[in-house]
C-alpha cells in the first residue's frame, strides 16, 4: 500500500501517488529501458505508459515483508512490459486510458504528441550537410560544443546575434568560416570564447538561419 | 536523466542532442532512429575520446595478433619444410660430404663427415638446387686442392621415402653428379632409408656404410672402411650390385695438377709416408690403421689394374696418361711449381693449425698413392697378393 511504501522510501506521509510518480520517473523509464534493452521514447511511448501502470500496480501491491520497494517494483514493471511484449501483437489498446481510468496524471512532458519525424529527419540531414560543407561532422560538433550550461548559453544568444546580421552571415557562407575579428569587435566578446565554440556556434547559426524549426525548438527549451 | 533527439547513428553510438542543446554521444540500442527523442541516462554516455583510443588500440592489437599468427604459422611451416630431407646424398673423394636435399631438389643441408670434410665451409650451398649445389661443392673440393690427387668418388644416394617413385629424382642427381665430377671416377650406390640412419649411427658417409654392407671382407677391414681411402673402397665394391661406375671422361685436366705435385713429393717420399701413417694414426686414435694405410697404396693400383683389365673402352687413356705424364712434365716444372702448391696448401688454413695439417695430410697421404704407382707397382702388387692369400 501506498503508506508502506512512503515508509520504506522514507518520504513525507503526505506526499500522493502522482507526486510519487513524478518523483520516481527516471527510476521507472530505467527500468523499462533495462527490459526492453532500447531507450524509451519520449513521444507517447506504449512502453512507458505499461512501465507506469505496472509502477502504480507495485504501489498498490506493497507491504513491507516484500523487501525495498524500489527493488519489488522494478521486478513488477519489469514482468509488466514482458507481458507487453509477448502480447504486442495480439491486442493493442491504449494502457493510456487505463492510467486514466486509475486517476493516474502523467505530465505533458513526459507523453509529447507524436509528431511526424520526417519533417526532423530532413532538417536534421540538413544541418549535416550544411556542417559537413563547413569541414566538420556532427562527432566533432558533439565533442566541441560547450558543456557548461552558462558557456553555452552564451554561445546560442551570440549566434542569435550573429544569424541577425546578414553581413556575417553571408561571410560565414561563402567563406564557410565565422568572421571572428568583426564578431569581437560588435559583440564585445572575448575572440577565445568564439574560437573555443566556433563549431558550435555556426551549428546554431545555421539552425536559426536555415530555420530548422524541429531543431530551433529543442535547443531554445 | 535526459530528453534528447538523436541526430546521427553510427555503429557503436549515436549522437543525441538533450533539450539543454548539449550534443552528447550515447550508447547504441536497437531500434533507434534519426529524429527520435528519447530518455537516456548518464550510464548511456559513451566518453568520446576514450572510446575512440579503444578502438584504435583494438585495431592495431587485432592487426597485430594476426600479423603474429601469420609469422608463427609460416614459420612453424618453414621449419617443418627444412626438416624434411627427402634424398641423402653422400660424397667420398677425401672428404667425406654429406648433402641432404628436400623434394623440391633444393639443398638444405651440407655437411662434413670425417674431419676435413667439417673443415670445409659449406653455409653457403644451402637452398641451392642440388645439381648447382653439388657443382659448387666440387668448386670448393678444387680450390682446396682435394680433388687434385683424388680422382675416384664414391657416391651414396637414398631417399628417406620409399612408397613414392623417385626414379626421376634419381636421374637428375645422377645426372648432376656426372656432369660435376666429369673428370673424376664415379661409383655410385644407392642405399635405403633404413641405412641412411645406420650410416649415421656409425658416424660414417652413407657410400662408405653401403659398401661396407655390400664387400665381403674380413671384420678388420670392415671395421676400418669408415677411414680407408676411396680408391680402395670403390675397387672393393666395384662388380657388386646396386653399384654403378662411371670412369673420367677427361682426366687430362685433373692429372696436370698432379704432374704438378708429384715431383715434391717424390723427394720426400719416406718421410710423407711416415706423415700420412702418423695422420692417419692420429685421425683413429686407433694402432689398426696401419694395414688401412698399406691397403690403399696397393688397392688404387690394383684398381688401375682392373680397370684396365675389365674396362677395355677407356684403358689405354687411363694408363697412358698415368705413366707417361709423369715423366714429361716433372723435369720442367719441378722446382718452380713444386713450391707454389705446396705454399698454396699450407695458406689455406693458417687460421686454423688442424685444418693446415689435414689437408696437406691427406693430400700428401693421396699424393702418395699417384707417386708410389710408378715405381714401387710391382712389390706393392706383390704384397697385394700377399695380404689376400
Amino acid at each position: 500500500m501506498l503508506e508502506c511504501v512512503l515508509i520504506d522510501l522514507n518520504v513525507n506521509k503526505n506526499t500522493n501517488v502522482n507526486e510519487l510518480i513524478e518523483k520516481h520517473m527516471p527510476f521507472i523509464i530505467k527500468s523499462i529501458s533495462d527490459v526492453t534493452g532500447r531507450y524509451v521514447s519520449c513521444e507517447n511511448d506504449e512502453e512507458l505508459s505499461v512501465g507506469l501502470l505496472g509502477f502504480h500496480e507495485a504501489i498498490q501491491r506493497y507491504d513491507n515483508e516484500k523487501g525495498h520497494f524500489l527493488s519489488f517494483a522494478k521486478l513488477v514493471i519489469g514482468s509488466r512490459i514482458k507481458n507487453y511484449l509477448k502480447g504486442e501483437n495480439k491486442h493493442q489498446h491504449s494502457s493510456l486510458e487505463d492510467l486514466l481510468d486509475k486517476g493516474l496524471e502523467i505530465k505533458d512532458e513526459y507523453l509529447e504528441q507524436k509528431e511526424d519525424n520526417s519533417l526532423l529527419v530532413d532538417q536534421i540531414n540538413r544541418l549535416k550537410s550544411e556542417i559537413s560543407s563547413f569541414g566538420f561532422t556532427l562527432e566533432e560538433l558533439a565533442e566541441e560544443a560547450p558543456k557548461q550550461q552558462a558557456t553555452r548559453k552564451n554561445a546560442i544568444s551570440l549566434s542569435e546575434e550573429i544569424s541577425k546580421e546578414e553581413e556575417f552571415t553571408s561571410f560565414m557562407y561563402e567563406k564557410k568560416r565565422l568572421p571572428i575579428k568583426r564578431i569581437v569587435l560588435r559583440f564585445t566578446v572575448t575572440e577565445k570564447v568564439i574560437k573555443r565554440s566556433k563549431k558550435f556556434i555556426i551549428s546554431v547559426v545555421i539552425i536559426i538561419d536555415k530555420n530548422l524549426s524541429g531543431l530551433k525548438n529543442w535547443i531554445r527549451k | 536523466m535526459n530528453k534528447g533527439m538523436i541526430l546521427e547513428l553510427s555503429k557503436s553510438y549515436a549522437i543525441a542532442l538533450n533539450d539543454e542543446g548539449i550534443m552528447e554521444k550515447i550508447a547504441f540500442k536497437k531500434d533507434m532512429k534519426v529524429g527520435q527523442k528519447i530518455f537516456y541516462f548518464e550510464d548511456d554516455i559513451v566518453k568520446a575520446t576514450r572510446s575512440k583510443v579503444y578502438r584504435h588500440n583494438n585495431f592495431i592489437k587485432t592487426f597485430g595478433s594476426i600479423a603474429a599468427l601469420f609469422l608463427l604459422v609460416f614459420t612453424f611451416f618453414n621449419t617443418m619444410k627444412v626438416d624434411q630431407a627427402y634424398a641423402i646424398v653422400s660424397l667420398d673423394i677425401n672428404p667425406s660430404i654429406q648433402i641432404e636435399a628436400d623434394s623440391n631438389k633444393k639443398v638444405i643441408k651440407v655437411e662434413g663427415i670425417n674431419d676435413d670434410g667439417k673443415n670445409i665451409d659449406f653455409t653457403d650451398i644451402k637452398g641451392l638446387d642440388i645439381d648447382t649445389g653439388i657443382q659448387r661443392i666440387k668448386e670448393k673440393l678444387v680450390e682446396k686442392k682435394y680433388l687434385d690427387t683424388n680422382t675416384e668418388v664414391l657416391v651414396g644416394v637414398a631417399f628417406t621415402t620409399t612408397n613414392e617413385d623417385n626414379s626421376s629424382y634419381e636421374e637428375t642427381l645422377k645426372d648432376a653428379i656426372r656432369a660435376t665430377f666429369n673428370t673424376e671416377d664415379i661409383t655410385y650406390i644407392k642405399a635405403d632409408k633404413k641405412e641412411i640412419e645406420e650410416a649415421k649411427t656409425e658416424g660414417i658417409s652413407l657410400g662408405r656404410y653401403k659398401a661396407k654392407e655390400s664387400i665381403s671382407v674380413d671384420q678388420d677391414t670392415k671395421n676400418n672402411i669408415g677411414k680407408a681411402p676411396v680408391k680402395q673402397i670403390t675397387a672393393l665394391i666395384k662388380d657388386k650390385e646396386n653399384v654403378i661406375q662411371w670412369d673420367a671422361k677427361d682426366e687430362k685436366i685433373n692429372e696436370a695438377p698432379v704432374t704438378n705435385v708429384k715431383p715434391e713429393v717424390k723427394n720426400e717420399n719416406p718421410p710423407t709416408n711416415v706423415d700420412a701413417n702418423t695422420n692417419s694414426n692420429t685421425n683413429t686414435n686407433v694402432g689398426k690403421d696401419r694395414p688401412v694405410t698399406n691397403v690403399p697404396s696397393d688397392n688404387p693400383n690394383s684398381n688401375v689394374d682392373k680397370e684396365t683389365g675389365n674396362n677395355g673402352n677407356k684403358p689405354a687413356k687411363n694408363n697412358d696418361i698415368l705413366e707417361v705424364e709423369p715423366e714429361a712434365p716433372v723435369v720442367d716444372e719441378t722446382k718452380p711449381n713444386n713450391t707454389k702448391p705446396t705454399d698454396n696448401t699450407i695458406n689455406i688454413g693458417p687460421s686454423n693449425g688442424t685444418i693446415e695439417n689435414n689437408t696437406t695430410s691427406s693430400k700428401i697421404q693421396d699424393e702418395t698413392k699417384p707417386n708410389n704407382i710408378l715405381p714401387v707397382e710391382p712389390k706393392i702388387d706383390s704384397v697385394n697378393k700377399d695380404t689376400k692369400k
